[in-house]
């Protein structure tokens, strides 16, 4: 059997073995009940039905909205009205133009009331005060602004674009990294890594089990992506509203290519380090290593960080060609137009050339590692197996 | 081959020769050095110093590796995937081995027919008891019919029946042509089964070569068992010239382990003087006591 033929055989067995299709049909009906059922039956739940409001001994009958209708009354009628349920409030004028509600306790709609009395009663105010309904508008006009643009099509921009790219590595990434976590710690626990090595190159077996595990993430991220679509369409066409035009794209085809190779990349760099990592775990529940798993948020997030802050500072600027943060560093600046066709080029190769090395490290850790059992190889006979390798 | 694991010498200056078709066994105690040896010859480690030469076939020049599919191995650590069912275990190990699937289902249901597991084929691992689990694994090793077959500690784990039954399993392998090296501790089962032994004892040789020859090369004496018609001093007759020990002894009966060059002719007088004899028989020494009087040796 070749090292081809062993890594495709690997991969098929790890892809299919986490991969439930019932699961994957549960998750998109999930997304579309999220989506879709959540807000409806928070609208149900919390919906606005009419109020009725007597008006105690008032000379002027105020006009009724889709919210609220007011029916004048005297304060005696009013008060058994309220207590009988027949209305929700009690409205009493002052002299002066200030009101008094009396309501059943709790009641969450008085600001509501508020404001339309407030607009109710806007244009009598303006009569009062001497002000008209035309000085008024000419007053709250905001200054005049004419905002040109350059280079701004519109569409989908690049800071929403490496904002989705790096929110999708990072969902991959624990999904890929927690599931390699699972599988390797639970081989190692079952006994079936020595198995394996006997037949199969480590190095295959860590090839397999990271290409079957890249193969699992993106079947998981095309089913999340599914699951959007269908409940996009189904609250447009529940909404009366028909289906959302497709999003344009701003953004140029080589930018959108550079951050997804970088991203990409990226990913598969982490993926083979938490191999490695995983094969050295002997017991995952007391592991200190088992914490590790959350290290890659916090660096993909550094990279983040350039979207709001200032990616052209010099710390920026090292974190955009660090392997482990150039995947995000990098991209928002590719996207901000503040790194260069070279510099984007320069960082993927760092990138592509530290994730090489990072396979052939975490292979030869792996080979050693997943055979120990019973205790955890220190950092330090991690390194001093790596000197020795070929 | 030398192998050291920080302060264990694990394999200590050990060689020897396996036949095509042979069963050839690495006998010894726990820590004897046997599972370290096999992982060598599987690759799974690699020796210190010295090589392993592989030929498979008749006239071939030896090599330094052995092709995955020429390999079966049976880990004494055994464990499969216990959340998979039984037949994509086998499968999907059959397939590291370099057999195609459609080969393989045929072949695995016949194995599983003859273990009685047929119809659990579709079952979870974990639902089957520790003893199925063991049979399983033996079809792993064995079910891309492969050339050499290493079987660490293949009986343990299974009780008497089902020891019997994997020892005829093992000799139709032999028979069939396929070479097994196996390393047990089960003396007595190995000592009715293989071609070839060895004794090993702190990753050393202690004997080897087929079981006559280690009788011989062990330079043990014959065992006598003796029954007397009347009241005897098993002490008077440890003191026996000839006589190397009693190895047990009831008020009627005792069963000496006489010297190597010990003369039954001049022993068996003696023996009548303690006491009157009513029938006596001579045994040969167990593989275990030819491997306790080598090792004390050693000691």
């Amino acid at each position: 059997m070749t090292y081809g033929q062993a890594v495709r055989r690997v991969f098929m067995w790890e892809f299919m073995r986490f991969l439930k299709l019932r699961e994957l049909i549960t998750s998109v009906i999930v997304i579309i009940a999220l989506d879709v059922g959540v807000p409806l039956i928070i609208g149900l739940v919390t919906g606005e039905s009419e109020r009725h409001i007597a008006v105690v001994d008032w000379e002027v009958t105020l006009q009724s909205s889709e919210r609220f209708t007011f029916s004048n009354m005297p304060e005696a009628d009013a008060l058994a009205a309220l207590e009988e349920g027949s209305v929700d409030g009690v409205l009493a004028f002052s002299e002066d133009g200030s009101a008094e509600l009396t309501v059943q306790r709790g009641r969450t709609w008085n600001q509501q009331l508020q404001g339309y009395l407030s607009q109710a009663f806007l244009p009598s105010r303006l009569e009062r005060v001497g002000v008209s309904a035309a000085q008024l508008e000419e007053i709250t006009q905001p200054v005049a602004m004419d905002i040109t643009e350059v280079d701004a099509p519109s569409g989908v921009g690049g800071g929403t674009l490496v904002s989705i790219l790096l929110g999708l590595m990072i969902f991959g990434i624990f999904t890929g990294t927690g599931l390699l976590f699972t599988a390797i710690t639970g081989e190692k626990t079952q006994r079936v890594t020595e198995l394996v090595v006997s037949a199969v190159p480590p190095q295959a077996w860590i090839d397999g089990k990271v290409l079957g595990t890249i193969a699992y993430v993106v079947v998981n991220l095309a089913t999340l992506g599914v699951g959007i679509v269908l409940s996009v369409a189904i609250s447009g066409l529940f909404s009366g509203q028909g289906l959302p035009p497709l999003p344009s794209m701003s953004v140029d085809p080589l930018t959108v290519l550079a951050t997804l190779g970088l991203v990409v990349v990226g990913a598969v760099l982490y993926l083979y380090l938490f191999a490695a990592v995983a094969a050295t775990i002997d017991d995952p529940a007391t592991s200190q290593r088992s914490g590790i798993i959350m290290l890659p948020g916090v660096f993909i997030a550094l990279g983040w960080l350039g979207l709001i802050g200032d990616p052209g500072n010099p710390a920026f600027a090292f974190l955009s060609y660090f392997p482990l943060t150039s995947s995000s560093a990098m991209s928002v600046r590719i996207v901000l137009g503040d790194a260069g066709a070279l510099e984007a080029l320069l960082a993927l190769a760092i990138l592509v050339v530290s994730c090489l090395f990072a396979r052939w490290a975490a292979g030869k850790v792996f080979s050693l590692a997943v055979l120990i059992t019973g205790k955890e190889p220190s950092w330090g006979e991690m390194m001093r197996w790596l000197r020795r390798a070929d | 081959m030398n192998k050291r694991f920080s302060t264990v010498h694990a394999v200590n200056d050990l060689s020897f020769e396996v036949e095509r078709g042979q069963i050839f066994a690495l006998l010894g105690p726990n820590g004897a050095g046997k599972s370290t040896m096999v992982r060598m010859l599987c690759g799974i480690f690699q020796p210190d110093s010295g090589r392993i030469h592989y030929a498979f076939d008749e006239g071939a020049e030896p090599t330094g590796t052995a092709p995955q599919q020429a390999l079966g191995y049976l880990p004494e650590d055994r464990g499969l995937y216990a959340d998979k069912s039984i037949i994509s275990n086998l499968l999907y190990f059959a397939s590291l081995r370099g057999l195609d699937p459609a080969e393989a289902k045929p072949r695995a249901m016949e194995w599983l027919e003859r273990f009685s597991l047929a119809d659990r084929a579709a079952e979870k691992l974990s639902g089957l008891s520790k003893g199925n689990q063991q049979k399983v694994q033996l079809v792993t090793a064995v079910l891309h019919r492969p050339k050499l077959a290493i079987l660490d500690e293949p009986f343990s784990g299974f009780d008497p029946v089902n020891q019997d039954l994997t020892v005829n399993i093992i000799r139709e392998l032999a028979a069939s042509g396929i070479t097994i090296i196996l390393s047990a501790h089960h003396m007595d089962l190995v000592e009715s089964l293989a071609d070839r032994i060895l004794l090993m004892h702190n990753g050393r040789r202690v004997l080897s070569g087929t079981l006559e020859e280690i009788r011989q090369r062990a330079a043990t004496g014959q065992r006598l068992a003796l029954g007397f018609s009347a009241p005897f001093d098993a002490g008077a007759l440890g003191e026996l010239p000839g006589v190397q020990a009693v190895v047990a002894s009831t008020s009627d009966s005792a069963r000496l382990a006489l010297k190597a060059d010990a003369s039954l002719n001049e022993v068996l007088p003696r023996v009548a003087q303690v006491a009157p004899l009513s029938n006596v028989h001579t045994e040969q020494p167990s593989l275990r006591e030819i491997y306790l009087t080598a090792v004390g040796a050693q000691a």
